[in-house]
């Protein structure tokens, strides 16, 4: 379970995210809303351990998270808005690179095992990835969380400028690594995907979590209006 | 976690286009300086071995008066060094070769740089340049983006929750940029070590010099790829990264190691050769302290001869009196110069001394006064050379001047006394060795614990100051 208990980050007098308390269970697929600057990237890199909080904890399964305590790190994966990954290596060779860095090592067969469940064609496997399409990228950014066997998916913004076709092969995975067990929080902009892929959606104004939903209760024109409001008010 | 950094590192260098063209590059400049190192070489070296072979017979076919012999005198030829061809170091600029008189101390004279043309007024292409100046830029372009490329693509935030610290990334983005400038410049230290090897007279190849030439390069480059790593590592984008680092390469590489040399020129002035001369004949003229002039010195050599002897005049005395007067006035000679040439020398120390603390500063002075002190051709190797050459001189002329003094036959026939092939080749000739390495480390203490010490800020500075801002990325 991914925890935030008072999660407070301030830079110089500046709260970018104000006491935040979320919980994202086992199997959910949690979405956080909000313009930029709302602190979703702040979320994010906090229960990532990449920044200090100034005060409050976030937790992966009890265990607390940090930049000093690099340890909590194994439970979690991410993936970035914008995949790049290495261009002149191939798919199989960055996923085996990212693998090692997280402590696994693969064979081929099981490297490839991995790409080919996040619906990479065999083809593709030995091509660099500067020729890879941005949705192709994104896969292998989620072969990489996968083959890290990490408790929790945390994305940021991950179907930014991917094509519909991407976004829904995209959005499909995403729900299989729920049902997978998976605990996932994505940050986006995208109100639609995030009713589609989600079972609870947060949507964050100016450092605070203004509402927490579950997406059984809401509808995208619905959802669309309230985030409306919210950062019109 | 470093191992698989690396060896990532490595992978991707080696698959982009950079490499190639800097391999390209290289090895033209390698090849280009390598041929005119190689030729100069030879040529400098056949012209000392025939100038010395010419002089040699030239002197041994005489028949003369010793006292003219001594004026006709010779002259010795400071021998190439077999790592010259690395580095030329100062040889260009010092003199090569030294003048034996009677009545005359010489500096080194026939510098290259004042006999030729455009390469000394532009800037001569040597491996030493290539090994000084093109493989740091080289390792410019291979590691400014190694750790801001990572930050401007995301993959930073990857690495970081795949569980690899920034002190892990750091170091292995490190050893990737160092082996793969390693990997490229197989070719140069192969040069390094195989070129001087084949043209040392046999059994005496210096290997000991080219090791440590070698060893200290090596630790150099480390430096500078340790540098620039920490640069990309600091700096928010690549394009920034290498603004910094190209500035920091003018900086180290091209300001410095001038501004600190006319520094420590400033600080030590050295006479000019004609105040030097004018200094020295003066002293001869009129005593070191000014009390003993050298008619006073001349009565006094009289007056002590003639008492040795028991005789009232010289005419009496059963040698050749000019002999000693004039080997007499080679001692003083001798003892003014070296008086003189220490105040000079010990100006040149400090001179180095100085710039062995600026190399604290800038680890490329210091690199470049190890390796022309590895390489031989160094201030301390040239004045080691002009300091046996003068002995050489000083014992060649007392022995002229003692055949002159002692020798049958010279009191009565005075300046008509000859002598012939048998006496000139009996006389010893000029034998040189490089002086022992230990010394070169000694003299040059400084340079090395100055690189020591940009090795420990290094490691000091990615030990407690590797952590990077995510805040930043």
């Amino acid at each position: 379970m991914l925890q935030a208990i008072d999660l407070t980050k301030k830079y110089n007098n500046n709260i970018v995210l104000n006491k935040l308390n979320l919980n994202v269970e086992k199997g959910e697929v949690f979405c956080l809303l909000g313009q930029n600057g709302a602190g979703k990237t702040t979320t994010i890199n906090l229960l990532l351990g990449f920044i200090q909080a100034s005060s409050g904890e976030a937790r992966i399964n009890g265990e607390s998270i940090s930049p000093k305590k690099n340890k909590a790190r194994k439970h979690l994966a991410y993936i970035p808005e914008v995949v790049t990954l290495y261009g002149n290596l191939s798919s199989l060779e960055n996923l085996d690179f990212f693998s090692r860095l997280a402590g696994f090592r693969y064979s081929k067969a099981e490297l490839e095992t991995i790409l080919g469940q996040v619906g990479l064609q065999p083809e593709a496997f030995h091509k660099q990835l500067g020729n890879y399409s941005k949705g192709m990228r994104q896969k292998v950014g989620i072969a990489i969380a996968l083959a890290k066997k990490a408790d929790a998916i945390l994305m940021d913004e991950p179907t930014s400028g991917l094509d519909p076709k991407a976004i829904n092969e995209f959005t499909s995975l995403v729900k299989d690594l729920g049902q997978q067990g998976k605990t996932i929080l994505m940050a986006s902009h995208d109100i639609f995907n995030a009713v589609e892929v989600s079972t609870r959606i947060g949507i964050m104004r100016k450092g605070n979590l203004i509402h927490s939903l579950n997406t059984m209760d809401i509808n995208a024109p619905e959802l669309q209006q309230l985030y409306m409001d919210t950062n019109k008010s | 976690m470093v191992k698989n950094i690396l060896k990532k590192e490595i992978k991707t260098l080696l698959r982009g286009k950079a490499p190639y063209l800097l391999v390209g590059l290289l090895y033209l400049l390698v090849i280009a300086a390598f041929w005119g190192g190689y030729t100069s070489y030879k040529k400098t070296q056949g012209d000392k071995q025939r100038s010395t072979q010419k002089f040699e017979e030239e002197w041994v076919s005489q028949e003369a008066n010793p006292h003219s012999a001594a004026h006709f005198g010779t002259y010795l030829f400071k021998p190439n060094t077999a790592l010259e061809l690395i580095d030329k170091g100062l040889s260009d600029y010092m003199g090569n070769t030294y003048r034996v008189e009677a009545h005359h101390q010489y500096e080194m004279n026939y510098a290259a740089a004042r006999d030729n043309g455009s390469e000394f007024r532009f800037g001569e292409l040597t491996l030493a340049f290539i090994l000084q100046l093109f493989v740091p830029l080289m390792i410019i372009f291979l590691g400014f983006s190694s750790i801001s490329k990572e930050k401007e693509n995301s993959t930073l935030k990857i690495i970081w929750a795949q569980g690899a610290t920034s002190r892990q990334l750091i170091w292995g983005k490190l050893w990737g940029v160092y082996l793969t400038t390693l990997l490229i410049c197989i070719p140069l230290f192969l040069i390094l070590i195989i070129a001087p090897a084949l043209i040392a007279p046999t059994g005496n190849v210096p290997w000991l010099r080219i090791g440590s030439m070698l060893a200290s390069y090596l630790f150099f480059y480390f430096l500078i790829a340790g540098i620039v790593v920490w640069v990309s590592a600091r700096m928010s984008s690549s394009k920034a990264s290498l603004q910094v680092s190209l500035w920091g390469w003018v900086i180290l590489c091209v300001l410095l190691p001038r501004l600190f040399a006319g520094i420590a020129d400033s600080a030590h002035p050295l006479p000019s050769r004609n105040t030097f001369n004018e200094g020295i004949d003066r002293a001869y003229a009129e005593g070191l302290d000014g009390n003993q002039g050298r008619k006073e010195r001349s009565e006094a050599l009289k007056k002590e001869t003639l008492a040795k002897y028991g005789k009232d005049s010289i005419e009496n005395l059963p040698i050749n009196f000019d002999g000693l007067s004039m080997q007499s006035g080679e001692d003083y000679l001798s003892k003014v110069y070296d008086t003189y040439a220490k105040e000079v020398q010990g100006l040149i120390e400090e001179q180095n001394t100085m710039l062995g603390y600026l190399g604290l500063l800038d680890p490329v002075v210091a690199i470049r006064q190890l390796s022309m002190g590895y390489a031989g051709t160094d201030y301390l190797h040239h004045s080691h050379f002009h300091h046996r050459a003068k002995q050489y001189r000083d014992d060649f002329i007392r022995a002229l001047n003692m055949e002159m003094a002692y020798a049958e036959g010279s009191r009565e026939l005075k300046y008509e006394y000859k002598v012939g092939n048998d006496f000139f080749e009996k006389m010893e000739g000029f034998e040189y060795q490089l002086p022992p390495i230990r010394q070169m480390y000694s003299f040059y203490i400084l340079p090395i614990c100055a690189l020591l010490v940009w090795g420990f800020i290094l490691f000091a500075t990615l030990r407690w100051g590797s952590n990077l801002k995510p805040d930043s990325v």
